[in-house]
């Protein structure tokens, strides 16, 4: 399982792996021993979904802040623009890490659900 | 004698135990895939498999399907254990005729399930097939109607989990539906019609992977409730799930190591902002309250305005349903009620309490919301926990305004015990809206309507947004300071835990469909 740290406003990025499930009341049994091929534990690239690339708007509402310009490098669930709705602040975050290819909208302008705030590239 | 015949039954063991012989599982490895055996071999503990069927042979009576060797007819099947508690396993083979079903191949499902029917004990069943076999026609779809079948009798008898560790496709992709959890790989695939035959009918063109990966059926349909990177993750999250449930739903859920430590934890004191349009990550609040922060989210990727999940608390498993204000600012939406409907009937199911933690400004309002039923789908919320006869504890964190409050399990919804914490906001609707509508006369006929809204709307709030309004109408038993919280949980849902409820007989209730 991968995770994201952050301590004293640094990101560490951690791969945490469960050793053995220590909160069970049987204590007699093993887990099976065997060999698994690296074919099925080596590293793949994340999967992409559409909209991944293009960010579009859950709610509608007002943005009441542009947090990224064009052109920047930006990080998984990291805020790229705030949208007012239901009275509240929330904070639109990209799926995945990226560069920013360009922003739909700016600060004061109102928005629909579904409406494309920003691209990927 | 008895030397030679058993060598005989090694040696016949053997070469059944291979599938589809060598190659095919080399390719099943390359592709980033284990073989069913070795699947099962990973779930299970150590030597604790008793395979049922290894030397079935297949019915398929046309296309040539007489001269085949089938081994095991593409299906692993048995009983053994988990972390030593028995359940009963299905693990399709890819390797021998991609993994098709064929009629014995879902008999042997079929009496699985039966098995762990009879004996109390969780059904797993790990996809991996090309689907109905084409050559035995409809003894094949009947085969899986079996399955269908089945999966409905364990339904809410004892726990189902599917593990999508291949192709399930077509009709095949209902019994995955009919289960209580599915666990799905990168290599997974689930759809009902596949990419082909949608581009013949309506001409739209989509990759299976976009179609029927793990991705767009966790986050676009919420069809699938974890993803998993490959088959070792995936068997893990299978045994991690599987140690918060109870085997069946006569017995409770089981308990393990209590955790003492934290019962007053001051950093819950800090969770929720001062500033109340600010959203913040509930998960920090229930890491706070669950033993050694161990919490199982389910549908992760799913409506994120809504988290729920497995912790345990003082080593009793509970499940938790927490409103996630920094998505769409914590409101319901259709989605949102779907996945906490699901989750409370799965828990009301096998005996497992309901801690609800509220911060709601209310419903999504919109225009595609009313038409996609958000009425139908949030009432299966309020239906759920009206229904639900476990242990229910609410706590109001923040926000709880109108339909929202009710529907996150209120007082009057059943809940055994509420409580609400300092910052709670409980009134029957914000503050804007109530002034709109209470004062409109006022508003109209003053000078300054503009300033005259911003004094009531002001006054509103000091005197509805807080807890002590609902507390005086006893909807909240108690507001207590948010420290105290997880202490407060362990010590009420010990007193809870004998709660019995009598409903009056019915055949079964309605839920909004």
């Amino acid at each position: 399982m991968k995770l994201r740290i952050d301590i004293e406003k640094k990101s560490y990025e951690v791969t945490v792996e469960f050793l053995e499930d220590a909160h069970n009341g049987h204590r007699n049994w093993q887990a099976a021993e065997i060999t698994i091929p690296e074919s099925v534990t080596r590293q793949r690239p994340p999967l992409k979904l559409l909209e991944d690339t293009f960010c579009r708007s859950p709610i509608a509402g007002r943005i009441t802040a542009v947090l990224a310009v064009n052109g920047q490098a930006i990080r998984k669930n990291e805020p790229v623009l705030v949208i007012e709705a239901m009275k509240m602040e929330i904070q639109i975050c990209p799926a995945v890490d990226g560069v920013l290819k360009t922003i739909q909208v700016k600060p004061g302008e109102a928005v629909s659900t579904g409406q494309l705030l920003f691209e990927l590239t | 004698m008895t030397t030679d015949k058993i060598a005989e039954l090694g040696q016949t063991r053997d070469r059944l135990k291979l599938g589809g012989g060598p190659e095919r599982v080399a390719k099943q490895h390359k592709s980033g895939k284990l073989t069913a055996r070795e699947r099962v071999t990973l779930l299970l503990d150590r030597d604790s498999f008793q395979e049922a069927g290894l030397f079935a042979k297949h019915n398929g009576k046309f296309f040539g399907m007489g001269d085949k060797d089938l081994p095991a007819d593409g299906v692993v099947t048995g009983r053994g254990r988990i972390a030593g508690r028995p359940v009963h396993v299905a693990s399709q083979d890819f390797t021998v005729a991609g993994g098709s079903a064929g009629e014995v191949h879902a008999n042997k499902i079929a009496d699985t399930m039966k098995a762990s029917m009879k004996t109390g004990t969780p059904f797993v069943f790990i996809n991996d097939s090309g689907g109905a076999r084409v050559q035995e026609d409809v003894a094949s779809l009947s085969g899986y109607a079996r399955i269908f079948h089945q999966n409905v009798m364990l339904s809410g008898v004892v726990p189902q989990i599917s593990l999508i560790c291949g192709p399930c496709a077509g009709g095949a992709a209902y019994s995955p539906a009919l289960t209580d959890f599915i666990i799905q790989t990168r290599d997974g695939l689930i759809f009902i019609t596949g990419p082909t035959v949608i581009k013949q009918v309506t001409g739209e063109m989509v990759s299976a992977q976009e179609l029927g990966g793990v991705r767009a059926q966790m986050n676009k349909s919420g069809v699938v409730h974890f993803a998993a990177e490959n088959d070792v993750e995936a068997a893990k999250i299978c045994k991690r799930l599987l140690a918060f449930l109870p085997s069946n739903n006569k017995e409770d859920p089981p308990r393990v190591e209590p955790d003492e430590s934290n019962m007053y934890e001051p950093r819950l004191n800090d969770v929720v902002p001062r500033e109340g349009k600010t959203g913040y990550d509930v998960r920090d609040v229930i890491s706070l309250i669950v033993d050694r922060a161990d919490f199982l989210e389910v549908h992760a990727e799913f409506a994120r305005n809504l988290v729920v999940g497995f912790g345990r608390i003082r080593g009793a498993t509970v499940g938790i349903v927490a409103n996630q204000p920094k998505v769409l600012a914590g409101a319901l939406d259709i989605d949102g009620s779907d996945k906490g409907a699901g989750f409370v009937r799965f828990c009301n199911a096998f005996n497992i309490p309901l801690v609800t933690l509220v911060d709601i400004p209310g419903f999504l309002p919109g225009v595609d919301q009313e038409y996609g039923g958000i009425i139908r789908h949030g009432a299966k919320l309020l239906f759920a926990y009206s229904a639900a006869t476990v242990p229910k504890i609410t706590v109001i964190l923040r926000k709880a305004y109108g339909g929202g409050y009710i529907a996150m399990c209120a007082k009057d919804l059943g809940a055994d015990c509420t409580l609400a914490w300092p910052s709670a906001e409980i009134a029957v609707m914000g503050a804007e809206a109530a002034v709109e509508i209470v004062f409109h006369r006022e508003l109209k006929e003053a000078e300054n309507s503009e300033a005259k809204r911003q004094e009531l709307i002001q006054q509103y709030r000091e005197t509805f947004y807080t807890p002590y309004v609902a507390a005086g109408y006893r909807l909240v038993d108690d507001i207590i300071e948010p420290a105290q919280t997880r202490g407060y949980l362990a010590e009420a849902l010990d007193a809870l835990s004998t709660k019995r409820d009598w409903r009056p007989q019915k055949k079964h209730g309605l839920i909004p469909l």
